[in-house]
């Protein structure tokens, strides 16, 4: 049975449509990541999930039980805020027993239940102090600790990182794994950052303007971007898109681009039926494009390579990896290249490199939809 | 040996006006201005229209003078302030009578008796000035034949009734079957009409809204008398005073100072059973009372809005009360003598407190202007000025004025103001009647309004004084 | 070239400061004998390092001659025997003044009715406007319209709020008389009892200042986070648990500085009782600052009224310096 089920969600605020039908469906045990932009709905679905807010339209099916209308305190959720919302008027002890002194638990069965959750959260030597006197990092923890501390099955946590800086971000993603390994729960997770998406997330469902886009596991996301947005929110650096034209016969379509044409991709089949001269963007990840040994592919007519000859215009140093940017004639793209590689590259230098083209995405330039 | 001083002080005073005179008419018109502070009502502001109108100075200056018309809840504070700050705003003041002695005292109050020495028409003013308002209003220490202040309203209280009730002859018949006398209706029979009559009244008309009342219905609730019960100024002193003089009880007599005392008097058997008598009539109040509120105003805005069938108030007071712009029963209330004790004998005893305003001269203005501010006396107690006054709402203070034959018809509670005179004596005048009034009014208030007896009062009252004026020296 | 100096302000620092210069500027105007050195007197004055005091003398002066002059000089009467009403001259009495108030069982009384108006008004005000408040963080129809009445009552003078409500209780025309002898059958005479004379002023007090604890309440309640209820939502707090976790703790410093101001403030009630009750019945609700006013006023026994007040100020600036402490330590915490 689906732990949450989301149907055709809709909810406006004044003349703003901040969520225009929303399907979802999380799964038991599940990380489902919410990614999206500022303002595609991520925190408005959260919060229609919770019961802070309530739908124009569409439910909200938790449990198996239409909570849709339901109170919040109805649901056994629990929800991490982008502003860790802690009180902060009291401990960190009594932040972390507050869900828990509402249900009457006894004294003894709270103290031991809050050192629990902060011994996990390495929160021990905090609880006596105030929230604001805690760390960054401190107070997230504590605002999960708080979420964590009534062990609902759903956790619900909005963009929990954003206001960490990027080394504490990185160790908490690491974080957010192990409990969610541990503690077994449903765990929904919004985020306008890929890496974090991508790296914890079982499933992402990427948002767009208030509507779902595309729904998958990372990798689906990643191989099979159903249009130019997904592929441009998936996979850093971005992906590189091309503007191209169909050519060729009508049975064995060409797709030429500026600096050369390519047939043969994974998208060959579902090109056919576009007449010659339709208009397409062509993308690959700066991930698929390498130097040209000489042992490489051909021209791109037969094998899983294009050659294209291009000149390093920009180098962007990552420290393991370094981002070349190209020029082919007047078109721009990237490569990623390992830092050894990379050292011998110099601005200007003339660059022969082959596209690894069975990875390669075709997308009709009107609509931005995947052909495949 | 007097008679000789006299003669002196009338000599240098000829000569001080001769040359007074002599200037005068050398240094031709002279701009003079008078500046008076009086509370903010009728006979001050007729005052003031009048010399507009009519005063020429005979000295030939150019004399105006300026009213500084205060309110009267303000009056007292303001005065005080003015004389007690040294500012010397006024050259004349309308002065109530109890304060002069604490004016007198401070400096602030000009003594007359050289200047009436020195002039005849003063001399004859006060001759004709009835000796209850000579007594209450210019001499000080009480009783004494030191003179500072003239008549500028004389007042007293009298009983304001509704013709239309009383004199309704299905009430009277109705009242006669009930307690067997008469509801007073005529001059005569309110002449005849004790307290006994008087709570008889009270009970008479107390009526429920609804009830048949004269040839209507009574529109609201109503009450048969009242009379002042309030704790502002002395606003149940006037009042309680009369009861307890009327039972043969006393205050503090200042007149036979140091000898007299206040523990013993003040609280005798006499004046417990006065101040008692008092306090009974009050349940025939309208609920007011209760709050210990009931002052003058009060009772004056029920009989106006129709809620008492009569009270006992000022005559200063009466005047609105026959304007219909003010008063509802405008038409329907007429005046007469307040009810008094009657005795074994069967004579009623009316013995009351004087009301009223001496106007006064301050001490820090030049022989020329004291002379013309005494020039404005003589003109307002000159007897064309007088009866004008009083057909203007006033009374007068002149004996020769009242004995007209047509005074008594000026005004319709003129004549009961006349008889009552005779019956009129005042409170104290000392510098410490403030403390005194203040503290006694707060015990009599504890009383009206039920927190005390009339002798667990009256005690307090007697004790606080004898303690202050032990301390002042006026009690040995 | 020299420019005639026409304007003060426009002389340059430099040229006020030293004469030779400043002379040598002021030759070449053409102002008549005299003028010369009344202007070098305003730029000596107006010079920058003078500027500033001189702006600002004028407020002292004032502040000196109409508050700190006469407080200190009838700071120093509390030590004589003087009667304002009287032309006798003051004489030394120490603290003669000061035994007779702190041991006159009147003042004490005073106090005790004063603490039982300030007790019971300031509770009032503290829960109606603490209600108030809370009713007006909500928004609903014609809520700025309802708010800007409620708070007109603030707005009135003393005065007249007094006379307001002495009508109202009048036993006899009064309002709320009339509608109680609609229920009961008869008038409610409510200032014939002391404790139905406390009431009385209590409840026009109250009515004139909740809505100044609601102003202070409301600022409080505004400033806490919305997202503070969210999470509590979502932490199953119940309303109450709510109210006291989280709304509650950005009142409260608040609430305590208008407990004190109103305190403070009530203490010296004076207007209101003058007229609703004029201390009555009796001496009733005689608070203290009617008792000063009357020994001061009326009584003019000028030393006692300034020994009496000189305690009282003391007391004040003890309630003060509680509400500062607690103005500071509120600022700190935010």
């Amino acid at each position: 049975m689906s732990h949450l089920i989301i149907q055709d969600l809709h909810k406006s605020f004044g003349d703003l449509r901040a969520l225009q039908g929303v399907d979802m469906v999380v799964e038991k045990g599940e990380f489902f990541v919410l990614l999206g932009p500022s303002a595609a709905g991520k925190t408005t679905t959260l919060r229609m999930v919770c019961g802070i807010e309530r739908a124009d339209q569409g439910r909200v099916v938790f449990d198996g039980e239409d909570v849709t209308g339901a109170e919040v305190r109805g649901r056994d959720m629990a929800m991490v805020f982008q502003t860790f919302a802690l009180y902060p008027h009291m401990t960190i002890f009594d932040n972390l027993a507050y869900p828990l002194r509402q249900s009457g638990m006894a004294k003894a069965d709270v103290v031991q239940r809050v050192n629990e959750v902060a011994e996990m959260l390495r929160l021990g030597h905090t609880l006596a102090r105030k929230p604001g006197t805690a760390s960054g990092g401190e107070q997230q923890r504590v605002a999960i600790g708080r979420a964590l501390v009534r062990r609902p099955s759903l956790l619900l946590l909005d963009e929990p990182l954003t206001n960490l800086d990027a080394k504490l971000r990185f160790d908490t993603r690491a974080e957010f794994k192990r409990l969610h390994r541990e503690l077994g729960m449903t765990i929904v997770y919004a985020t306008p950052d890929e890496l974090e998406a991508l790296s914890m997330g079982q499933r992402i469902a990427l948002l767009r303007g208030g509507r779902i886009v595309q729904t998958g596991t990372p990798d689906e996301l990643y191989t099979k971007p159903q249009d130019t947005y997904v592929a441009g929110m998936v996979g850093s650096p971005k992906v590189n898109l091309i503007p191209a034209i169909r050519r060729g016969a009508d049975d064995a379509p060409l797709v030429e681009m500026p600096f050369g044409a390519v047939q043969n991709g994974p998208w060959a089949d579902a090109l056919k039926p576009f007449p010659v001269g339709s208009e397409l963007i062509f993308g690959f990840r700066p991930h698929d494009v390498a130097p040209a040994t000489d042992t490489g592919g051909d021209d791109g007519d037969g094998g899983g390579t294009m050659r294209i000859a291009a000149k390093v215009h920009l180098i962007e140093p990552l420290g393991d990896v370094v981002i070349l940017d190209l020029t082919a004639g007047e078109t721009q793209l990237k490569m990623v290249l390992p830092e050894e590689q990379a050292i011998r590259y110099s601005v200007g230098d003339d660059v022969p490199v082959n596209l690894r083209v069975e990875n390669s995405f075709l997308f009709a330039r009107e609509t931005g939809t995947a052909i495949c | 040996m007097k008679h000789k001083l006299n003669i002196l002080g009338a000599l240098t005073a000829g000569i001080f006006a001769t040359g007074l005179a002599v200037t005068a008419t050398e240094v031709s018109a002279k701009d003079i201005v008078i500046n008076m502070a009086g509370p903010d009502w009728g006979p001050t502001r007729f005052l003031q229209e009048k010399f507009n109108k009519t005063y020429k100075a005979k000295s030939g200056n150019n004399v105006k003078l300026v009213f500084d018309f205060i309110p009267w809840p303000n009056f007292y504070d303001r005065v005080a302030a003015s004389l007690t700050s040294g500012e010397k705003k006024y050259q004349m003041v309308v002065s109530d009578s109890q304060w002069i002695g604490t004016f007198i005292e401070g400096g602030h109050f000009l003594k007359l008796n050289k200047y009436i020495d020195a002039d005849p028409t003063l001399q004859a003013i006060m001759k004709d000035t009835h000796p209850a308002f000579v007594e209450a209003y210019a001499t000080y220490p009480h009783k004494s034949k030191n003179y500072y202040g003239f008549p500028q309203f004389p007042d007293t209280k009298m009983t304001w009734f509704r013709k239309d009730l009383f004199c309704h002859a299905g009430e009277k018949a109705a009242f006669k079957a009930k307690f067997g006398g008469t509801l007073p209706c005529t001059y005569a029979e309110w002449k005849d009409t004790d307290w006994k009559t008087w709570a008889s009244i009270g009970e008479f008309f107390r009526r429920n809204k609804g009830d048949k009342l004269g040839d209507g219905v009574a529109a609201d609730d109503f009450y048969g008398i009242a009379y002042q019960a309030g704790k502002g100024l002395d606003f149940s002193s006037m009042q309680i005073n009369a009861f307890i003089w009327q039972h043969g009880g006393s205050i503090w007599d200042e007149a036979n100072e140091p000898k007299a005392q206040a523990v013993g008097v003040v609280n005798n058997a006499a004046s417990v059973k006065g101040f008692q008598h008092y306090l009974d009539l009050l349940k025939w109040s309208p609920p007011v009372a209760k709050t210990g509120q009931m002052d003058i105003f009060v009772i004056q805005e029920l009989i106006m809005q129709g809620k008492v069938a009569a009270i006992i108030n000022w005559a200063g007071l009466a005047p609105p009360a026959l304007d219909p712009k003010n008063s509802k029963h405008a038409k329907q209330i007429d005046f007469a003598l307040t009810p008094g004790l009657r005795g074994k004998d069967g004579k009623i005893s009316r013995w009351d407190n004087i009301g009223g305003q001496p106007f006064v001269l301050t001490t820090w203005n030049s022989d020329e202007v004291t002379m013309e501010a005494l020039e404005i006396v003589k003109w307002w107690m000159s007897p064309e000025v007088q009866l004008d006054f009083a057909k203007n709402g006033g009374e007068s203070g002149l004996m020769s004025v009242m004995a007209r034959s047509d005074y008594n018809s000026i005004r319709p509670w003129n004549r009961a103001h006349v008889e009552l005179l005779d019956w009129q004596k005042d409170v104290w005048h000392v510098p410490e009647f403030f403390e005194m009034l203040t503290q006694q009014q707060e015990e009599f208030d504890k009383a009206i309004t039920g927190q005390k007896t009339a002798k667990q009062a009256l005690d307090a009252i007697a004790k606080f004084q004898q303690d202050l004026l032990t301390e002042a020296g006026r009690i040995q | 070239m020299n420019k005639p100096v026409t304007n003060v302000a426009s002389a340059s620092a430099d040229l006020s400061r030293t004469p030779a210069a400043s002379n040598n500027v002021t030759d070449n105007t053409i102002t008549p004998a005299g003028g010369k050195s009344m202007r070098d007197f305003w730029q000596w004055m107006f010079s920058p390092e003078r500027r500033g005091a001189m702006l600002v003398a004028p407020a002292l002066i004032m502040l000196f001659l109409m508050n700190i002059f006469p407080l200190m000089w009838s700071f120093g009467l509390s030590f004589f025997h003087y009667k304002a009403s009287s032309i006798r001259p003051p004489r030394f009495a120490g603290f003669y003044y000061y035994e007779k108030v702190l041991t006159d069982p009147v003042v004490w009384e005073r106090l005790q009715t004063t603490a039982q108006i300030v007790a019971l008004s300031v509770l009032l005000q503290m829960v109606i406007g603490f209600a108030m408040a809370l009713m007006f963080e909500k928004k609903f129809p014609f809520r700025r319209e309802l708010l800007m009445l409620v708070l007109t009552p603030m707005m009135l003078s003393f005065v007249a709020v007094g006379v307001f409500f002495k009508l109202f209780y009048e036993p006899t025309f009064g309002i709320l008389s009339q509608g109680y002898a609609y229920f009961f059958g008869e008038p409610l005479t409510l200032l014939a009892t002391k404790w139905g004379a406390i009431w009385a002023i209590v409840i026009a007090d109250a009515w004139m200042w909740s809505p100044f604890v609601m102003l202070l309440v409301l600022a409080g309640l505004v400033s806490v986070p919305d997202y503070l209820y969210e999470a509590a939502a979502v932490d199953r707090a119940s309303w109450w648990r709510r109210f006291k976790t989280v709304t509650f703790p950005y009142v409260r410093g608040l609430l305590l500085l208008a407990l004190l101001f109103r305190t403070i403030e009530t203490f010296k009630i004076f207007d209101v009782v003058y007229i609703i009750t004029a201390g009555g019945p009796g001496t009733s609700t005689e608070t203290i600052a009617v008792y000063v006013y009357k020994v001061a006023f009326q009584f003019f026994k000028t030393s006692q009224s300034s020994a009496l007040s000189y305690i009282l100020l003391f007391v004040v600036i003890v309630l003060t310096n509680l509400y500062l402490y607690f103005v500071n330590r509120r600022n700190e915490e935010i």
